[in-house]
């Protein structure tokens, strides 16, 4: 263990936050060029990792392990720090991420930009925290404040209604963290070794205390997910963000419902989910076609975008207990695999689709669907990009999040065939975003219009969400390969497959 | 070298497709001609797959983790579908040449026409289920992309008659779409059949562990562990399904009509030639292992009776509504879904034999009915493409007395119509019959019944085609006509005349090779026969050489057909000794028929009123009676607690909590430092603190004792 890259990973962001804001006093376009500088660096150290990770085939365990060292002793409350398979790919999404917002922000965030990186910095490093704790107090502390950067986006550079959905926001995902935190205080004291860590607690856990976890745990995760019906806070705290922050909300804080699903129900919970998977499945099955029926109706733009995350998201919690209550190996490589890939499709597929709903406001001044006309006309770059990213939404077989979404699917059918059925969510989704298509883009323009289009440098900026869903539809080995050995431990680690 | 073969005959297109914008930078003749170039470059590679007569199978790793490989297989079967794919769109693609001259966006046309080439390929040659249903849902895509190319939606690009041009409504509603409305029926209907088709294939994954024609064909223990769990029947069914979707069967036929809205050159490639094919292509690729499989556990051939049936009635459903079209495009359309309907139809008679060595002829049947129908009916879109750029409308009425005007395209659409119409001795006649043949071959108490419907077809096809050709080329010059005599038409003038030469040559070619096919049909049956054969033997089929025979009540049938529906249309069409019209307005009956017809019997009307505004309303009555009403509210709900909670929290804090303290303050104010200290500042605060946290670890210390001992 000679560098602690973990440290450095959630650090440099955070302690780079209070040299960017600093810089950002001084002089503004300082700050958005040292805050690009950061995300890169950090980007580049997460490559590294999960390159590392990658080569030596070691998605199943933890490695670059840091600590544990005791941190507020007694409580078992250490500072400890790990990545496997899940992580790696969510650290890397992250940070990929990450450059593009702030790539984005350049052009649609005016105000208060010192404040604004400083933010979004430090976001990115406790994201980044949630993603590596090994400790589920730790954990718990870096999920607390990635909350507090997301409260002022909303609610400082939000739009019309910002204060009410900074709070709902606020209010729902604090209720939710803290009954999640019963759940953790529940474990460490009716566990045999008292302890927070979570290599320490795989397989100790007595099943009634793992039940009562799972209901406390599906709420905290099930907000951020989200499951219907925790989602109500999502297509507020959607629109009401600016376009970059979005694309943070929907790409990475989505993500931590996900992952946490995966670390905490399968990885310590996991005989209770694969005894219960099937409630996790129906309410994964109900949240996509939920999010897939109401985002149908919807007149503005970016509460539908908002509205597809929610039917994107089902299918990580469809495909992470199908997967663990498979009966075969294969079905559990399938469902599990298949959720982490969908969770890093998702995040780059409707990040251009936000980052689009923000360009296109600000041009054309409105979202709303019934009144944007003849973009193919009117602004032939947009609506390029929006026909592409619509079609990553769409989950056509052009891009990986087709073969995530069927991967999901395929383990759901071998534990029932009924499930079968969350075939018909992708056709629903197809058949809105169509619709909004044949609107927006497919339409005459009207008279005495005259829209801005794209600048080159957004239109690339925007193109390079498209990079990895294209890249993982001819190689999809890059990221099954580092999630396929955990997908296929968490399955052994509950007596699956003999 | 061969093995690359079956690989670039689908990736040259593609790439041609991705070098199409950079073309474009160069100039516009150059993404033209070179756009034409790559899928000649693809028909070139098919035809050296053709002449090396060997079976290539050859894979790549794609995802080593779940042992899923990428491959090409060309056989006999794909072999030979891949030609007919490469040459048509290559002679399709030179007449875009003429045809799309002088459009704007042609870059995105060419792109697209490609791109669709490379995916069709990529569905003819792959060599397992999931790489097909990428292509499956790639051509879906570039066909959504052609429907719409004039997504612009003026007036006359619509499809259908709008009302104010004497359109009908069915139920309120209006029969005519635009090009985007079209695009996005197309591919959405597509997908609901292609929906089923990824449960179908996803289910049979799940028990048999592989996609691979190959294996599947090998292994066939899937098939009794499918058929142990009930699902066989189901599993086949839904795989059909998208099939139904992509060949525009019945129920889900409305889309193709309305698919008439693309470019004609688009309506010949994609709706006419080959995508729509991709379904039969499927049940031909399937039909074989589904065969086997289902001998092997002695189930019922349901699947080849579902397949019979659907084809028998889509082909009578189409052919009526074929008969009163006002479109010459939609009278072409529904004539596709009805012939294709004759495809299904015999494959799944193939299936219903009742000796396994019979299998083969209906098999061959279906093949050769693609293989005709191809021809003649990529040649007579183009021919109808010219017309319509001759003549500025869509409209059968508009037309006439053209005969004279553009010999040539009279003389390709005659030979076309007739081999549609299935007159001998053209391809269209051996192809028909052989499809009658196989029906009666097949081995089912209903036999007769799909007999007797698919001689009715005929007839209403006999009909349709001589009143197509008779309406475009006989009797008095038509609307426009006129107008062009008077110099009335100024645009008319222009263009009334001869197509030029790079439109008429490629469907004069197709036209003759359907006479020259036709000319040599039982030679070229006999050798499809015997090298589909081959190919079935593959799959174990026993293999029964035979020599040509005809089937002497299926040329009955056939003739019979051609001998009471020509003479109808003749006199009504050609002679124009009746007037259509007045027979129809003569009586209440006929009229309401023509009326349900035209209304292609309110399919399409209740489709609408189902999956559209049935949809749509729910989709309301969620986002209003769930969303907004209750869970919302739930939201809302939480925070006004919190703020009640807050609130009382506050109560709390100021007048127990503070009036405890400051009772206690009062009585000890000479004593206690500590309630001086918490009286100032924030103290209320830091109490309430400490005493949850006492409550806390007091709860802790109960519940688990032993903490106390460590």
């Amino acid at each position: 263990m000679d560098t602690p890259i973990l440290s450095l990973l959630i650090f440099i962001p955070i302690v780079g936050a209070v040299v960017v804001y600093l810089l950002g006093r001084l002089r503004e376009r300082l700050c958005e060029v040292a805050s690009l500088t950061l995300t890169v660096v950090v980007l580049a150290l997460s490559l590294y990792l999960y390159s590392s990770i990658f080569t030596s085939n070691q998605g199943a365990s933890f490695t670059f392990i840091e600590g544990p060292y005791h941190w507020l002793g007694g409580f078992g409350v250490d500072y400890y720090l790990g990545v496997d398979g899940l992580s790696a790919s969510l650290i890397l999404i992250s940070a990929f991420l990450s450059v593009l917002v702030v790539l984005g922000s350049w052009d649609l965030i005016t105000e208060k930009k010192p404040i604004y990186y400083f933010l979004i910095l430090l976001f990115e490093g406790s994201i980044i925290g949630v993603f590596c704790s090994l400790n589920l107090i730790l954990f718990y502390v870096f999920w607390e404040i990635v909350l507090i950067p997301m409260f002022f986006f909303i609610g400082v550079w939000g739009g019309p209604r910002r204060k009410y959905a900074a709070m709902k926001f606020l209010i729902f995902t604090y209720v939710g963290s803290v009954i999640m935190l019963l759940g953790f205080i529940l474990i460490y004291l009716f566990t045999a070794p008292n302890t927070f860590n979570i290599p320490e607690l795989v397989g100790k856990i007595p099943f009634w205390v793992q039940l009562l976890a799972t209901v406390a745990t599906f709420v905290g995760f099930g907000v951020k997910l989200p499951v219907v019906p925790f989602h109500t806070w999502l297509p507020d705290a959607h629109v009401e963000a600016p376009a970059p922050i979005s694309v943070f909300l929907a790409g990475l804080l989505l993500k931590m419902g996900g992952y946490g699903f995966i670390r905490v129900n399968l990885g310590l919970l996991a005989d209770a989910s694969r005894q219960y998977a099937w409630v996790f499945i129906i309410f994964g099955i109900l949240t996509m076609f939920y999010g897939a029926l109401v985002a149908m109706i919807q007149r503005d733009l970016k509460r539908m975008i908002a509205l597809t995350s929610i039917n994107h998201m089902g299918f990580v919690l469809l495909g992470s207990f199908a997967g663990i209550s498979a009966s075969t190996a294969q079905g559990a490589i399938y469902g599990i695999s298949g959720a982490i890939f969908q969770m890093f499709n998702h995040a780059a597929a409707i990040g251009i689709l936000f980052m689009l709903s923000g360009y296109i406001h600000e041009q054309a001044g409105t979202r709303n669907i019934d009144e944007l006309k003849g973009l193919r006309s009117g602004m032939p770059k947009t609506a390029l990009t929006l026909i592409l990213g619509s079609l990553a939404g769409m989950s056509v077989p052009m891009y990986s999040s087709f073969l995530s979404e069927w991967m999901v699917i395929l383990s759901a059918i071998s534990v029932n065939t009924w499930y079968a059925l969350a075939v018909l969510i992708p056709l629903l989704t197809v058949a809105y975003f169509l619709w909004m298509i044949k609107r927006t883009v497919l339409s005459p323009l009207p008279q005495h219009t005259h829209y801005h289009d794209l600048p080159n440098r957004a239109m690339f900026a925007l193109l390079l969400y498209l990079v990895p869903l294209f890249l993982l539809l001819v190689f999809p080995s890059l990221i099954l390969g580092v999630v396929d050995p955990l997908s296929s431990a968490l399955f052994q680690a509950v007596g699956g497959g003999g | 070298m061969n093995e690359a073969l079956p690989w670039l005959v689908w990736l040259l297109p593609i790439i041609g497709a991705l070098l199409t914008p950079i073309f474009a930078k160069i100039g516009d003749k150059v993404r033209d001609y070179l756009a034409v170039l790559f899928s000649l470059a693809s028909a070139v590679s098919a035809a050296l797959l053709l002449l090396s007569n060997e079976v290539i199978h050859s894979t790549v790793e794609w995802i080593p983790s779940i042992g899923l490989q990428a491959g090409v297989l060309a056989d006999q079967l794909s072999i030979i579908m891949a030609n007919i794919v490469a040459w048509i769109s290559f002679l399709i693609m030179v007449y875009s040449l003429g045809y799309m001259k002088g459009e704007p966006n042609l870059t995105r046309y060419w792109f697209f026409m490609n791109f669709f080439i490379g995916n069709m390929q990529l569905i003819v040659l792959s060599d397992n289920l999931l790489q097909l249903f990428f292509g499956w849902e790639g051509v879906g895509l570039c066909s959504y992309a052609l429907i719409g190319f004039w997504h612009t939606d003026e007036k006359k690009y619509w499809v259908g008659t709008p009302v104010e041009e004497g359109g009908r409504r069915a139920w309120g509603r209006e029969q005519a779409y635009s090009p985007s409305h079209a695009g996005m029926k197309a591919f959405i209907t597509t997908r609901v059949g292609d929906s089923a088709f990824l449960i179908g294939l996803l289910i049979l994954y799940t028990h048999s562990k592989t996609f691979s024609f190959t294996q599947l064909a090998e292994h066939t223990e899937w098939a009794s562990s499918l058929a142990s769990a009930g699902l066989l029947i189901p599993v086949t069914i839904l795989i059909f399904g998208g099939a139904i979707g992509k060949s525009a069967q019945f129920p889900l036929q409305e889309w193709l009509p309305d698919a008439m809205a693309g470019p004609t050159a688009v309506s010949a490639l994609i709706h006419a030639a080959t995508m729509v094919k991709a379904g039969v292509f499927l049940v031909a690729r399937i039909g074989p292992i589904f065969y086997t499989a289902a001998q092997a556990v002695n189930a019922a051939p349901l699947f080849f009776e579902a397949v019979a049936w659907v084809g028998a009635f889509t082909a009578f459903l189409a052919a009526t509504q074929a008969v009163v079209g006002r479109e010459i495009k939609k009278v072409l359309a529904y004539s596709t879904v009805s012939q294709i309907g004759y495809m299904m139809l015999a494959l799944g008679a193939a299936g219903l034999v009742a000796e396994e060595t019979a299998f083969a002829s209906g098999f061959t049947a279906g093949f050769f009915h693609l293989m005709s129908h191809a021809v003649f009916k990529a040649s007579l879109f183009m021919a109808a493409g010219a017309l319509i750029h001759a003549c500025g409308s869509k409209y059968l009425s508009d037309m006439g007395g053209l005969r004279k005007v553009m010999p040539i395209t009279f003389f390709s659409m005659l030979l076309a119509s007739a081999s549609l119409a299935g007159v001998p001795p053209l391809s269209g006649f051996w192809s028909k019959d052989a499809v009658l043949a196989s029906v009666l071959e097949a081995h089912t108490p209903y036999a007769p019944i799909l007999f007797a419907l698919s001689v009715a077809t005929a007839m209403l096809t006999v009909f349709y085609t001589f009143r197509m050709l008779g309406l475009v080329f006989f009797g008095e010059k038509g609307k426009l006509g006129l107008e062009h005599k008077h110099g009335l038409h100024e645009e008319a003038e222009h263009h009334l005349g001869e197509a030029p030469k790079v439109m008429w040559l490629p469907y004069t070619i197709l036209a003759v090779a359907s006479l020259v096919i036709g000319l040599a049909g039982p030679f070229v049956e006999t050798s499809l026969h015997n090298s589909l054969e081959h190919y079935l033997h593959e799959y174990g089929f026993e293999a029964a050489h035979k020599g040509f025979e005809l089937n002497l009540a299926a040329v009955g049938g056939s003739l019979a057909a051609l001998a009471v529906g020509l003479p109808l249309s003749y006199s009504i069409y050609i002679a124009r000794r009746l007037d259509a019209a007045k027979i129809v307005n003569s009586s209440k009956l006929l009229r309401a028929i023509y009326i349900f017809l035209e209304n292609r019997w309110y399919l399409n009307t209740l489709y609408y009123a189902i999956f559209v505004d049935g949809l749509l309303s729910f989709a309301r009555i969620i986002w209003r009676g769930l969303e907004v009403s209750v869970i919302d509210r739930l939201g809302d709900a939480t925070a006004s607690a919190s703020i009640i909670f807050s609130k009382a929290g506050n109560w709390f804090d100021r007048y127990i909590v503070d009036g405890f303290i400051n009772g206690l303050a009062y009585i000890n104010v000479r004593f206690s430092r500590l309630a001086r200290i918490l009286q100032t500042g924030v103290s209320q605060n830091y109490l309430l603190v400490f005493a949850v946290g006492v409550i806390v670890v007091l709860i802790i210390l109960v519940l688990n004792p032993s903490l106390l001992l460590r």
